[in-house]
């Protein structure tokens, strides 16, 4: 991670508020990110699927969302050997069990769920980015799928 | 004993006593015939024998008066005595063929009358020589003399033979009397026996025959009675009998079955045929169906069936049958029929209601859940937004500003806790969690590492007995043990440490409904806290119910709510007993 100069991140989530939030935090954090966010599934696949297109080391991905959801793009990532390398952290304010087993059956890193306090989020998303994934996903398992603060 | 008097009352004995008394009887009718025809004889044979002796009397009498004329004949020569003699002859004559023919089965006697005829000849031949010869013996004595002793000569032997023949016939009469003397005596003493024990059979048959017309009476009268309650249970009842003779296809219907069936008795005789007729026409098929089954099954499955009364009433119906073999074998079908109608309507109305409840059950929860958890994004932005502005802009604002936001704040966190708890209580009304068989002790674990915050700041004391292994949903169970070891925390008093004791048993309890006992797992929660009055033991577990002021403790009145669904999950029973000052008790009771 030293030799890379930015970690690129993407968040796609419908919610504007979310979003500046999210870039928020990031911009406080200090970090060496750059931060793309799409305003849907759609628009984040679109994206994706360009030839030139650079792939984020980390996808959080809203779940509920107009014209693609969440659940949809998951499959669709899941399905393309291209984007193997990305982490997906599934991003979202439900933290229904039925959310989160699925998501893990169809192959998400990691459960986040939205925190109602700014720094809550903020130490959250650094965690998150700096987590080792290799580490993580080997051990990974339904218990320590979901974040927890 | 038993089996005497089954036998002194049963019909055998009956058919038994009868036919040994008419056996009887001919024996005795025929041995008073046999008796009296002996009678009959012995009178004709005593009959005979005087006939007999007196024929011979007579006889004799004739010998002797030819006898006797001749003689005068002799002395007086006098020729009207001629013609007596021959009128004496012929009377002679005429006796000895009635004797002959009297004693024509007896050889001896027939014997002595051969040789009565053969001296009665002789002496004709003498008489007719005295006739002829009168003027010779007139003149020679001596040859009178001899035709006088010839004639004694024979009438001696006559005399002799005539003794013999009489005294055959008294010996004769003798040997009968004797014979009849004997048959006299034990007749009478036989016949009166045969008779007594005849009369005995006779008056115990008529006592069986008493005894069995009582109980038959009795029987009837029963039958007339459970006839009559059958009568009234059928109309009470809304249902009707029915049965049929298989074998002569004999139907009978009960009275209450035409009313059913809405018509007049009088006027529809009993009948599948006629039956047919008022069954509903989409059903007619299934019941033919059904009815040909009878015809060689046992054991007839019920069939729930409509009816269409004369007047276009639909009836539901019910009709279950059996067959049973008579004594004497015949083949009958017998059964019910009930009109369920009222029962049918009831059942859809209770059918849609339950439809319309659980539809609104649904609805509830999916609004409740949707609720809860669409709440939640604004919530949470509000709350990201008040700690945004605590971050960035705390300086800007004025003491005033400053107060107003952590109001915001706590009121924020409230709302977060109320939309937690109801999302909670929504997930506890879920049905189709899995249950898993866990041991408790975990649950109590993770629960316990839940509170421990709480926990080490109350300084609280916990003191648990080892709980069992369970089938369970497990996050359910946990969540209760939150619930309830959270709130002995939350309520406890503020100068005294808590201490709460969790206790678990297993109990037997009568179950009043089916009458048997059932094991539970008793588990007591019993804490030192602050505790409430009595009269609140059940209000504590109505949704949003709260004893206290949110001044005095938080809390949303959703916790022990969601603490009994979690019970009534488990098929269990949860019941608080609160002390005032002294602590709570929760006892909850799990089905093993």
């Amino acid at each position: 991670m030293l030799q890379k100069e930015y970690i690129h991140i993407a968040l796609a989530d419908d919610d504007e508020d979310d979003r500046l939030f999210f870039t928020d935090a990031f911009s406080e954090l200090k970090m060496k990110t750059k931060v793309d966010t799409f305003k849907d599934g759609h628009e984040l696949m679109l994206y994706l699927n360009q030839e030139d297109a650079i792939l984020p080391q980390v996808l959080f991905l809203d779940l509920n969302m107009p014209r693609k959801n969440g659940m949809e793009c998951l499959q669709e990532i899941k399905a393309n050997p291209r984007f193997d390398s990305m982490a997906i952290a599934i991003y979202s304010t439900s933290s229904s069990e039925e959310h989160i087993e699925e998501t893990f059956v169809l192959g998400a890193n990691i459960y986040i769920k939205k925190p109602s306090d700014f720094n809550a989020l903020k130490k959250v998303l650094s965690d998150v980015v700096t987590l080792n994934w290799q580490y993580h996903t080997s051990g990974l398992n339904k218990d320590n799928f979901l974040l927890r603060m | 004993m038993i089996f005497k008097k089954r036998f002194y009352n049963s019909p055998l004995f009956l058919v038994i006593t009868f036919v040994v008394s008419v056996a009887m009887m001919f024996f005795i009718s025929g041995i008073t015939f046999k008796h009296i025809s002996s009678l009959n004889k012995t009178r004709e044979a005593v009959l005979h024998s005087y006939e007999v002796t007196l024929e011979i009397e007579k006889l004799f009498t004739s010998v002797k008066d030819l006898e006797i004329e001749r003689r005068n004949f002799l002395l007086t020569g006098d020729n009207n005595l001629v013609e007596k003699l021959n009128k004496s002859k012929l009377g002679i004559v005429k006796s000895i063929n009635s004797i002959n023919d009297l004693v024509v089965d007896n050889k001896i006697q027939t014997d002595h009358i051969v040789k009565i005829r053969h001296l009665c000849t002789s002496k004709f031949a003498i008489v007719n020589k005295a006739i002829i010869d009168v003027e010779k013996f007139k003149k020679d004595r001596e040859l009178l003399r001899n035709n006088l002793l010839q004639g004694k000569l024979i009438m001696d032997s006559i005399q002799i033979h005539v003794d013999q023949m009489i005294a055959l016939e008294d010996q004769l009469l003798k040997k009968r009397h004797e014979a009849d003397q004997e048959i006299q005596s034990y007749t009478p003493l036989f016949i009166y026996l045969t008779l007594l024990v005849t009369l005995t059979l006779i008056v115990l048959s008529f006592i069986g025959f008493i005894k069995s017309y009582q109980s038959l009476k009795s029987t009837h009268e029963q039958l007339l009675l459970s006839n009559e309650s059958n009568r009234l249970g059928e109309f009470i009842g809304n249902y009707g009998n029915w049965s049929c003779n298989l074998d002569k296809n004999e139907w009978y219907f009960s009275a209450n079955l035409y009313t059913i069936l809405g018509v007049d008795p009088n006027f529809v005789k009993p009948n599948f045929e006629n039956l047919l007729h008022y069954i509903h026409p989409d059903d007619k098929e299934r019941v033919k169906e059904v009815v040909a089954e009878y015809q060689n099954k046992t054991s007839i499955p019920d069939i729930t069936y409509r009816i269409v009364t004369p007047d276009r009433t639909v009836k539901h119906v019910r009709s279950a049958g059996k067959m049973i073999t008579t004594e004497t074998g015949s083949r009958l079908i017998v059964g019910s029929t009930i009109d369920v109608t009222q029962d049918h309507l009831k059942n859809d109305e209770l059918e849609q209601q339950n439809r319309e409840l659980e539809n609104s059950n649904r609805e509830l929860s999916a609004f409740n859940y949707v609720a809860s958890h669409d709440l939640q994004e604004p919530l949470r932005k509000i709350q990201t937004f008040i700690s945004r502005l605590e971050d960035k802009e705390k300086d800007e604002l004025s003491e005033n500003g400053l107060q107003y936001l952590d109001r915001i704040k706590v009121a924020a966190g409230r709302m977060r806790a109320l939309i937690d708890d109801l999302l909670q209580f929504s997930r506890a009304n879920k049905s189709e969690q899995v249950f898993e068989l866990t041991d408790l002790n975990v649950l109590m674990e993770n629960a316990l590492s839940e509170l421990n915050q709480a926990v080490e700041e109350k300084q609280a004391t916990l003191d648990i007995t080892p709980l069992p292994k369970l089938s369970v949903i497990p996050f359910q169970i946990q969540q209760l043990f939150i619930n309830i070891i959270g709130n002995s925390l939350k309520y406890a008093k503020t100068d005294t440490p808590p201490v709460i004791t969790i206790t678990s048993e297993i109990v037997k309890k009568l179950n009043p409904v089916k009458n048997t006992t059932e094991t539970f797992h008793r588990l007591v929660f019993k804490d030192n806290g602050i505790g409430f009055e009595p009269e609140f033991n059940t209000k504590v577990f109505e949704l949003f119910n709260r004893l206290h002021s949110r001044e005095e403790y938080s809390g949303t009145g959703i916790g022990l709510a969601i603490c009994k669904k979690i019970v009534e999950n488990h098929k269990g029973s949860i019941q608080a007993h609160g002390i005032l000052n002294e602590g709570v008790e929760i006892e909850i009771l799990l089905p093993v």
